[in-house]
Formats: structure tokens, C-alpha cells, sequence
């Protein structure tokens, strides 16, 4: 799990990445579950997040779009800043075209 | 049911956020139902709500559930954000908690929706769609074009049935206009090339209609289905329920015409969005 595997699950948003280390109780839904953490660990209510399972990888990570809250638990730990794709590049007509 | 809202020079943010929200939880039918805020005069509606389809979830944020039009078990979410002056924020979700007012798996589309007073002239205005298939905003003034509509099951949802049955979707960036086809994101959908459910970003697969005309020259409308898919999900096509893609050209900006049964559609870059 590198970089670029977050960017194509994330789809190359900006924003960060973490990985979800806390317990997770049986019967609960896990987007909904780490989703309710984070937003205890932040205060926000109002970020977007996505929380995906990878179990090859035997990891949960959750997505913000945002770099600006603070994360005030231990049981997320930063992965990552996701970058958006360069624009793409302009090549101007040759003369005469 | 759309709403050609057009606000009054005393428009407030205030006036806004309450008459967005009485249109999307059925409140109004008539322009009189509209606020103080708004130009009754100026302002249209066309077509009926649908009912039992939009639920406001919190009496803070602007926050709505949408049961899907067909898979009756598949209810999404959105939210409104608004600045100090304006819609800014148009966010869709698989899921929500209610204890804590969060969205779940959720992606958010910046825009601006400004009450900017209503000119005979300029005849601009905030055109609000709410169906059983869709709820869209367009404010042409402020390039505006933003929507979320159910999509159909295929082969990949039905297995991963985690995901989605609602996209958002983007008309400045859609066949033809803009970045082009590239304006369609199912937040929370099985991806292969991650082997998880991922965010993914969809493009447009629609049969291009031909300009033709009948014998008296008018020209003929023809409606082709939109398939969302993204290479993702294997390209594997999901139907834009109340999307259909036009013909080059045929409507110039942000148009009305009915059907043959007298259905009344909005257009949009070669679009047309059912009203009813």
C-alpha cells in the first residue's frame, strides 16, 4: 500500500490519509465506526471522509479533503498527503498549422 | 418539480437557505410559497414534488436523505454548506449518523449559488430540480451545473452492494464541454484496480443522436439513455436515472421544452434533465 495505491482508491484527491489502529466491535458497521472516531478525534463533524477496508493489506485507512484539523487520537496514524494530478500539459500549434 | 427561483433585491442568505429547503422537502408548489426573498413575480414552477423521497435528517445542517427511485433499500445522503452569503457546498454520502450530525464515505463538490437579485433583462436566475431520480442546482451566472441522481445496479454493484446507487455529477464537464466527460464521482463504489471500494470518477457513455428534422422542418428531440462507468468498476455501465444525452447543439444554455406527453425537461450542454 503506497502512495499511489491511496491516490487511485482516493481518485487523486487532495487531502490526507489515515490508518485506523483501534479496535473495531463486532456487529458494527466499520465506515461507521471509524468515521464516528475520527470525528472524536478532530471535533468536525462537517469534514468529508471516505473509510475504506483493505484486508489485504489487514488495514482500515479513512480519507479526509481536508489538511487543516488536527487528529487528537493515537488511534490514527497519518499515511499520507494525497496530491491532485498535474494539470495537463499545453503544446501550443506549430505555425502554419 | 423545478423551480426557476428568482430572487428579489432584498434576497437574503436567510431567505435562500429557507426556500432551497422548503422546495426540497416539499413545501412549496405554488410561487407564493416562496419567501419575502424571493420574486414571485419572476419567479416558475413547473411540474409536482415527489413525495416520500426527501427527508431532512437535521435541524442544523442542511442535511437530506433520498431514497432511491427504484431500489427502495438504498438511501443516500447530502448536505448543503453555506458561507456567510452563498451556497458553497454540495456534499453526497452513502451513509449517515444522526447522533453525531456526520456524513459516511462522502465527497463534496465546491460551487456558489448567490441570491443575486433577478434582472428582466438578464433573466438570470437559480433553477432548483427536485424528482424521485435526482435533486440538481444550476446558476448560470455563477457556472453552476451540479447534481446527484440514482444510477441503475450492474454486475459490480450487485456484487459489492456496498456501493453506491447515487453519483454526483458535474454538466460543466460532461461530453463535449469542459474537462471533458470527466464530471461524474460515486463517492463509495467497488474498484478494481484496488480491489476495495474506492471514490471513483465516471464518464459518460451515451450513443451520439443525429440531427434530423420532419417534413414540416422541425427538428426532432431524441433522448439517448446516459450510462455512467468508470474504467475503475471495469467500465461497467450504471443508467443515470432522468439523464439524457441530446444532440450537438440543439439547445443553446439552460432551456425548457416538453415532451410529447407534455413532460417538461431542463437542458444543459447537450442534456436534458426530466422535471417530473
Amino acid at each position: 500500500m503506497n502512495k499511489d495505491f491511496l491516490q487511485r482508491a482516493f481518485n487523486s484527491k487532495s487531502g490526507q490519509v489515515y490508518a485506523y489502529t483501534g479496535t473495531i466491535p463486532n456487529g458494527v458497521s466499520v465506515p461507521v465506526h471509524v468515521t464516528e472516531q475520527f470525528v472524536s478525534a478532530t471535533g468536525n463533524n462537517l469534514l468529508n471522509t471516505v473509510v475504506i477496508p483493505l484486508p489485504q493489506f489487514g488495514s482500515t485507512v479513512i480519507y479526509v479533503d481536508s489538511d487543516s484539523m488536527t487528529v487528537n487520537s493515537e488511534e490514527f496514524v497519518f499515511l499520507t498527503d494525497l496530491i491532485p494530478d498535474p494539470e495537463p500539459e499545453v503544446v501550443p500549434p506549430a505555425e502554419g498549422e | 418539480m423545478l423551480v426557476r427561483y428568482r430572487p428579489s433585491s432584498t434576497c437574503t442568505l436567510a431567505n435562500l437557505q429557507s426556500d432551497i429547503n422548503k422546495i426540497i422537502t416539499g413545501q412549496v408548489s405554488i410561487v407564493t410559497d416562496l419567501s419575502s426573498g424571493a420574486d414571485q413575480t419572476n419567479s416558475v414552477i413547473y411540474g409536482t414534488y415527489p413525495t416520500s423521497v426527501y427527508t431532512r435528517v437535521n435541524g442544523s445542517t442542511y442535511t437530506y436523505s433520498k431514497v432511491h427511485s427504484t431500489e427502495a433499500s438504498y438511501t443516500h445522503y447530502f448536505r448543503l454548506s453555506y458561507s456567510a452569503s452563498e451556497l458553497t457546498g454540495f456534499a453526497i454520502a452513502q451513509t449517515y449518523t444522526s447522533g453525531s450530525d456526520t456524513l459516511v464515505n462522502s465527497s463534496s463538490k465546491t460551487l456558489t449559488v448567490s441570491p443575486y437579485p433577478y434582472d428582466n433583462y438578464y433573466k438570470n436566475t437559480i433553477d432548483i430540480l427536485v424528482t424521485n431520480k435526482g435533486f440538481m442546482i444550476l446558476n448560470p451566472g455563477m457556472n453552476c451545473y451540479y447534481g446527484i441522481f440514482d444510477i441503475g445496479h450492474n454486475g459490480v454493484t450487485r456484487t459489492y452492494n456496498s456501493s453506491m446507487l447515487m453519483m454526483g455529477q458535474d454538466f460543466n464537464d460532461v461530453i463535449n464541454y469542459g474537462t471533458p466527460n470527466a464530471g461524474g464521482t460515486i463517492p463509495y463504489s467497488y474498484s478494481f484496480d484496488t480491489l476495495s471500494y474506492a471514490t471513483l470518477t465516471t464518464n459518460h457513455n451515451a450513443i451520439n443522436a443525429i440531427r434530423k428534422q420532419t417534413a414540416s422542418n422541425n427538428a426532432v428531440v431524441i433522448e439517448n439513455p446516459v450510462y455512467a462507468a468508470s474504467t475503475a468498476a471495469g467500465n461497467a455501465g450504471s443508467l443515470m436515472y432522468g439523464v439524457y444525452k441530446l444532440q450537438t447543439g440543439l439547445f443553446s444554455g439552460v432551456q425548457t421544452y416538453k415532451d410529447s406527453s407534455n413532460v417538461y425537461r431542463l437542458t444543459i450542454n447537450d442534456y436534458a434533465i426530466l422535471v417530473d
